[in-house]
């Protein structure tokens, strides 16, 4: 039994777990806008049931257990008020999970969670027009078939070139977490 | 890979399609596939951070700790109602004074209040279902699954209660700070006092020797109606949304109100009202009719006053209920409601041969008049809401005239006793 914690604690507790719980949701297959939801959703049952936590270190395993089975419930809901992308996706996310839950203390592959920072660099070192197209996908929310208009170039071709702008990203954080 | 880039894109911007299933369901089996998904997945999130910063800072965690309701419909107005919520510390927890907006607050994870509920608007937007769920479970997270039950608040009153005293259910109790009011309670001011409402931005000054009656909580938290028995009000009103605006009645008038700054009087026999800012409609209850009122424009009713000696302007109405042309003990002239506002005027004559004490008992929420003749002479004339008067042997005629308002019927009842 661990006793209520007072707002102030927990306002910090969410604060400080909020990005992390989100991610773990989306790498259920949650959609973006269905991410912030059930991460608000499991902080919200994290709170009532404060007391039913054995250990306060593991406060963010167990919370990520408690976003597990909202993303599991949520394949149970009628398809128009599903938040996860699509069923086949999320059931073999939430096996991966599952899985990964059970080997690991920290369930997520949560490297890039801690390589903030480098990430922040890497992005500085991509060239402007790359940096650019990654604005108008976040900043300004543009969908592929209008940033593809911006850039001619097809759909398709847009959408691979942002995978491979991440991959990029991606090796240079592994770069500089491994010099 | 080229097709599984595609997918993975498709994945992290929410955009698959049912032509895309096919290759998803191939795609899954690929562990090379849902590692490089895993980890495009979480730099499309630390991208969405950088770029989009308020998106992971979601405002709506301040509901955590207090129930909070706001207004979807209108953009402008949503913005507006969180920065006033923040303002009125309604969303404390996650928020702290930022450089740039020192009043306003933002959090940690944004660089503007503003912009960031604007984010929460338009994410809002898109997700409109969820909100409920949200705001639900928001509830049951502050302990208040109970609250839900009990009687919603309505209002609260402000930290001086100085000079009040609220009615609730028969009882009167000696106000606290910040108690909270519930519908049906009487709010009676001596002196001047000041009412939130519980939209959390609107502020209702009640004026010393005032009436308010609470009569029900808005929707979400907009939308409240309260009805001015007697005295004086000015209430500063926060937006409200069309289909739900905030009424004020009195006995003679109705004030709907979506946002604005209005003073209002209600007396037995008037009711006035002054728009500050804004906009209202003002409904004439006796009449049924509706005015749109604004900015410097104010407006009163009279009611019905008859004049003594003066004939009455309206066609009188024998009471066929009143046996004998005598009210009895529990002897009604009543009138059903119905869905247009009337004058009624109901008449008798009696011959008393001893002196009585005749009560008049009527619970409308509107004043009767009441008149008496003896003779020629007219002993009486007033607005009653009850009334004792003793009579003595002899003629009388007695004269009921009310302005009775769309829907509610007219049901006076007569009690009397012999005086010895």
């Amino acid at each position: 039994m661990t006793p209520s914690p007072d707002r102030d604690f927990y306002a910090e507790f969410v604060r400080e777990h909020h990005s992390e719980l989100r991610m773990f949701i989306r790498c259920l297959g949650a959609t973006a806008t269905g991410a912030d939801d059930l991460a608000q959703e499991a902080f919200v049952i994290a709170w009532q049931k404060w007391s039913e936590l054995r250990q306060p270190e593991d406060a963010l395993k167990w919370l990520k257990g408690i976003s597990y089975k909202l993303v599991v419930n949520e394949r149970r809901k009628n398809a128009r008020h599903k938040r996860i992308l699509h069923d086949d996706l999320t059931e073999v996310l939430l096996k991966r999970a599952s899985e990964k839950m059970e080997e690991e203390h920290n369930p997520t592959e949560s490297l890039w969670d801690q390589h903030q920072t480098a990430f922040e660099h890497c992005l500085q070192q991509l060239p402007l027009h790359s940096k650019e197209l990654l604005r108008w996908r976040y900043e300004n929310q543009l969908s592929s078939q209008e940033l593809a208009e911006r850039r001619q170039v097809s759909p398709t071709a847009l959408r691979q070139m942002l995978c491979r702008l991440r991959s990029k990203l991606k090796a240079c954080i592994q770069q500089g977490s491994l010099s | 890979m080229s097709t599984n880039l595609d997918l993975i894109e498709k994945v992290c911007s929410g955009s698959l399609e049912s032509q895309d299933d096919a290759a998803l369901r191939v795609a899954l089996r690929d562990e090379t596939f849902l590692s490089e998904l895993m980890q495009q997945i979480q730099l499309d999130e630390l991208c969405e951070r950088h770029f989009n910063p308020n998106r992971s800072a979601n405002v709506f965690c301040t509901q955590l700790f207090e129930k909070v309701d706001f207004n979807f419909n209108d953009s402008s107005n949503f913005v507006a109602e969180v920065l006033a919520k923040i303002e009125a510390s309604k969303v404390p927890s996650l928020v702290q004074p930022t450089k740039d907006h020192p009043r306003l607050l933002g959090d940690t994870h944004s660089p503007t209040g503003s912009e960031r509920v604007q984010h929460a608007f338009l994410r809002r937007q898109m997700s409109r279902r969820s909100m409920a769920g949200m705001a639900a479970a928001a509830l049951a997270a502050f302990g208040l699954t109970q609250w839900a039950l009990s009687p919603r608040v309505c209002a609260r009153l402000n930290a001086d209660v100085a000079g009040c005293r609220i009615q609730r259910q028969g009882d009167w109790l000696n106000p606290e700070p910040f108690m909270p009011l519930f519908a049906q309670d009487v709010i009676e001011a001596s002196q001047k006092i000041i009412i939130m409402d519980i939209d959390g931005v609107t502020q209702i000054e009640l004026a010393e020797s005032s009436q308010l009656v609470v009569q029900k909580p808005g929707q979400n938290g907009l939308g409240s109606h309260y009805h001015l028995n007697q005295g004086r009000l000015r209430a500063q009103i926060a937006p409200q949304p069309r289909e739900a605006p905030m009424v004020y009645t009195t006995r003679h008038a109705r004030v709907v109100v979506l946002g604005t700054i209005i003073q209002l009087e209600s007396q037995k026999n008037s009711t006035k009202v002054l728009v500050e800012r804004g906009k209202i409609r003002w409904d004439n209850l006796m009449t049924q009719e509706s005015t749109i009122l604004t900015v410097g424009q104010s407006q009163e009713i009279q009611s019905l006053v008859v004049a003594s000696n003066s004939p009455a302007s309206l066609p009188s109405l024998q009471w066929k209920l009143w046996a004998n042309g005598l009210p009895q003990r529990g002897d009604a002239c009543s009138m059903p409601a119905t869905p247009k506002a009337k004058a009624i005027k109901a008449l008798c004559e009696f011959e008393l041969d001893s002196k009585v004490y005749l009560n008049l008992l009527h619970n409308s929420p509107y004043p009767i008049h009441l008149s008496l003749t003896s003779g020629n002479q007219l002993i009486k004339s007033e607005w009653t809401d009850q009334q004792q008067v003793v009579l003595s042997r002899g003629k009388w005629t007695l004269t009921l005239e009310a302005n009775c308002p769309a829907g509610l019927g007219f049901n006076p009842q007569f009690q009397w006793t012999d005086i010895p």
